[in-house]
């Protein structure tokens, strides 16, 4: 048989195999023999999540002489089935961009000249013990669950330096502290299962055909079934999800605080709330004095007073989402018969009230009772691969220890010290600076409260998709005290500004762990190896910990004396695991892991062995030991579901804050954007993604299909007010905010669509550098700046029209 | 050359036999017994932006509600130079409009 021939039958082999499948039956397996079958001799296949976005999938990756040559959906995998999305079938072409960083590289003025590992750690420390407490780590919820460990361990119970946040800030830190000031604990407590199961979906903000492509499809396939699910979109533009629901909603930036308290309010004032729920398992709760997670008690009769306030009519002028509307939605929610799922992902979390709208619309799904079964819940999505295992698990924010513990909380930190075998008082009691503080502080001199001297960048991009770039991080490249390290795998617009750049091994290029937005943590094995002297970022971590250790600084050492990350082999000798050529003596990831997975256990998010990872396609937690096997966790707190939950209660919020196994139903007021158009800026700007492009298309735009189908970024535009402004599709227009302006095509009805008076940019492209425009306000609770509305305007470019 | 393995989702509302015999006639498509309304298919071309090309056509063929990739292989697919000779052409745009 020609090869070709062959290929194609495997093709046609996993299309055959995937088509037959019953929808997301899951019949389990460790290894998907059908896939093994197909190999061939000279091709060998091993399993790995996607590289990209917060599903989850998982792929079967196929390895020729050293070279990732194809993928398959991997059908064993409850997520996607053997289904891939767009970026996800060209996953394993993210590898060989022709540009990959294989070398450290420092700068010497103008340039950067290669030098040696050991040279490279050596500065780092060297700015380390400068000025420990101005040093610090930046990473991203693209870091493996192990090196974010790593990073977590060297900053908090070695440097003693809380100055550790990811971009994961930027993405969903309203969503966590949406689910922690209501549920006590973050994540969500449902699953995707719930795709199969809801009757209609409330998209807010949301696009999931294009952000999660795969949930999307198990959605649609429900369709071809001839199923039927109502699709709401709620949003502020037209979407490519918008032409597959059922009813597209407008509504106004912002309009979403509005849009739950007018749907709340209709539901008491006519009595159609679920006065069963509320009474059994809620409790009422109002913002304090100061804004924080906890707020004050309130009671029913305020919560009902507030809403008063929240007419159709008012709210109408709010939102934008007319009376007729706002009634079908009530209507909706009041009917317990039918299953509703709420998702969403930046629309709500990127916002200067992320955590309010996050608390009502996890009210709203209290209140109506729509909570608890399978498809009828609030669930949030995330975008990063790990966003959910790396930040939200093991706590790489300045504020977060692993497993759910604070470093303001005395007894939790006693736990960290008292698992990292530290002595007391190790780790510091102040939470670090956040993400927009920490490159403010960085961005300005030392001598104007700039006391961050030097931040080591890992997995992620932050030249391009901080916030106002223009403040937080230009100014620092222009001073010549600041230092900024950047390990990565391609020459980012952080990279060509960084002092000194790292060069990093990525996806199956090492050992990895991540977890997706269901609380499902994967596992996956190195495949192939990283180009030149490319280098596992924890590896990293751990050699700079190493050079600190041996240039005799206390913190690395732990309570024995023995360094902060001693590994033994089975006679008790120390492995040299921070010399590269003995990094792979010993399985690094499992160490972390298993030393990672005894704080899962203080609140109840337990993880199983290393092992078990090995043979699954991801657990969900909390994973539990059950008659010798491990048995992973569809429904938090649902009885029947979660052994956690004691017989007979139902539904038990046991990681309630108030500890009376309650969630909280919040008082939230409408609050008017920060910034909103006015006669200089008439324009609403907002800003997201695209489906061929991941983030700031450091991966994606090496991928020649992927950047031929979307080239270059573009602005959205109404056709009336191109009309207006006199120009036609593809003419060049200047976009302006109050911090700065970029060139841009114009794109006119083309796979979004903005209403009137609007505008939408997709940040993928670092030759439109959207992000200059862009506010850092930023939610009060979560600290999440909103990148989805601001006041802009348009102008045409010198030589721009066409007309 | 570059070959993608597919499950191609067809519309309640579509007649299956049609929209299988319609995409059988696409060049380079080999369709395969449809379980359901799920239809595996295969697709081939010369290279991977034609390959790009011919999936969106298929996905946007009537009767088609959703095409999902399920196996890619890319040995002898070029991986993207540094700049590619992608001038800021409207190109896609001018197609949309």
């Amino acid at each position: 048989m020609r090869r070709r021939e062959f290929l194609e039958q495997t093709a046609m082999a996993a299309a055959v195999a995937a088509a037959a499948r019953p929808a997301f039956a899951v019949d389990g397996g460790p290894l998907d023999e059908s896939v093994r079958e197909r190999v061939g001799d000279d091709v060998r296949w091993d399993k790995a999540p996607c590289r990209f976005c917060g599903t989850g999938c998982t792929v079967q990756v196929g390895v020729r002489d050293g070279r990732v040559v194809a993928v398959s959906g991997d059908r064993l995998a409850p997520v996607n089935e053997g289904l891939l999305c767009m970026k996800g079938y060209h996953v394993g072409l993210a590898l060989y961009g022709s540009d990959r960083l294989t070398q450290p590289l420092l700068r010497r003025g103008e340039t950067h000249v290669p030098i040696s590992w050991d040279e490279a750690l050596d500065v780092i420390a060297d700015r380390i013990l400068a000025n420990p407490p101005g040093f610090a780590m930046y990473g991203s919820g693209q870091w493996t669950i192990p090196e974010g460990y790593a990073a977590q361990k060297f900053m908090k119970g070695g440097l003693s330096n809380n100055h550790i946040d990811p971009n994961a800030r930027l993405c969903m830190a309203s969503a966590v502290t949406g689910y922690v000031s209501t549920f006590g604990v973050d994540e969500p407590y449902n699953c995707f299962d719930d795709l199969d199961a809801t009757d209609a979906v409330l998209l807010w903000g949301n696009n999931p055909a294009e952000m999660h492509p795969v949930l999307f499809s198990r959605l649609m396939r429900r369709r071809t079934r001839g199923e039927s699910i109502e699709l709401v979109d709620l949003g502020t533009r037209r979407t490519r999800t918008t032409s597959f629901a059922d009813r597209f909603i407008p509504t106004k930036p912002q309009g979403d605080l509005a849009l739950a308290n007018g749907l709340m309010h209709l539901l008491v004032e006519s009595g159609r709330y679920d006065r069963e729920f509320v009474a059994a398992h809620t409790t009422f709760r109002k913002p304090g004095a100061t804004p924080d997670l906890h707020g004050v008690p309130a009671t029913f009769e305020e919560f009902r007073r507030h809403l008063a306030s929240y007419t159709p009519t008012r709210v109408a002028e709010l939102s934008g989402v007319e009376a007729r509307d706002l009634h079908a939605l009530a209507d909706l929610f009041a009917d317990r018969s039918k299953r509703i799922l709420s998702l969403w992902c930046m629309g709500m979390n990127q916002h200067t009230r992320g955590t309010a709208v996050n608390r009502l619309v996890h009210g709203l799904h209290m209140l109506s009772g729509h909570f608890g079964r399978p498809g009828d819940g609030p669930q949030s999505l995330t975008g990063q691969p790990s966003a959910c295992g790396t930040v939200r698990e093991v706590g790489t924010l300045s504020h977060a220890l692993p497993g759910g513990l604070l470093v303001a909380n005395a007894e939790h930190r006693h736990e960290a010290e008292t698992i990292w075998n530290v002595p007391a008082g190790r780790i510091a009691p102040r939470p670090g600076h956040h993400t927009v503080e920490m490159w403010d502080r960085f961005s300005r001199p030392a001598s104007e409260g700039g006391d961050i001297h030097t931040i080591w960048v890992q997995v992620t991009n932050p030249a391009q998709t901080l916030p106002n770039t223009g403040r937080l991080f230009e100014p620092s490249r222009r001073d010549p005290d600041k230092f900024l390290i950047v390990s990565d795998v391609y020459p980012t617009a952080t990279v060509r500004a960084a002092d000194l750049i790292l060069p990093s091994a990525m996806w199956v290029e090492k050992n990895g762990m991540v977890g997706n937005s269901e609380r499902r943590t994967q596992q996956w094995f190195k495949m192939v190896n990283p180009p030149g002297s490319a280098r596992d970022d924890a590896w990293q971590t751990i050699a700079v910990a190493r050079k600190l250790f041996e240039r005799g600084h206390a913190g690395m050492r732990d309570a024995d004396g023995k360094f902060l990350f001693h590994v033994a082999d089975e006679r008790g000798a120390e492995i040299p695991i921070w010399d590269y050529d003995h990094y792979h003596d010993v399985n690094v990831d499992r160490m972390l892991f298993e030393e990672y997975r005894r704080f899962s256990v203080l609140e109840r998010k337990d993880l199983a062995p290393y092992d078990e990872y090995v043979r699954a396609r991801g657990l969900r937690w909390p994973v539990v030991e059950q008659d010798g096997s491990w048995r992973e966790t569809r429904y938090r707190f649902v009885e029947g579901e979660d052994t956690y939950v004691e017989a007979g209660k139902g539904l038990q919020f046991y990681r309630s804050a108030d500890h009376d196994d309650r969630a909280r139903i919040w008082i939230e007021d409408y609050v008017a954007p920060p910034e909103v158009p006015d006669d200089e800026y008439p324009f609403w700007l907002c800003t997201g993604r695209v489906l061929e492009h991941w983030h700031s298309g450091s991966m994606t735009m090496r991928i020649a299909p992927l950047r031929r189908a979307m080239p270059e970024a573009y602005v959205e535009m109404h056709r009336d007010d191109a009309d207006a402004l006199g120009v036609a599709e593809g003419d060049v227009v200047s976009v302006a905010t109050r911090r700065g302006s970029i060139d841009l095509p114009v794109w006119i009805d083309g796979r979004g669509a903005v209403v009137r008076g609007s505008l939408f940019v997709p940040f993928f492209d670092e030759r439109a550098e959207i992000n200059r425009l862009t506010l850092e306000a930023y939610c009060p609770i979560s600290k999440q700046p909103d990148y989805k509305k601001c006041a802009a305007r348009v102008r045409v470019a010198a030589g721009g029209a066409s007309r | 050359m570059p070959i993608l393995g597919l499950v191609i989702g067809i519309s309640p509302d579509a007649s299956l036999d049609e929209v299988t015999a319609r995409l059988a006639r696409t060049g380079g498509v080999r369709c395969g017994e449809a379980a359901g309304s799920r239809l595996p298919a295969t697709l081939v071309r010369d290279d991977a932006a034609a390959l790009d090309d011919a999936l969106r056509a298929l996905a946007d063929e009537r009767g088609v509600l959703v095409v999902d990739v399920v196996f890619h292989e890319f040995s002898d697919v070029h991986v993207a130079p540094r700049e590619l000779a992608m001038p800021r052409d409207r190109s896609r745009r001018d197609a949309t409009s």
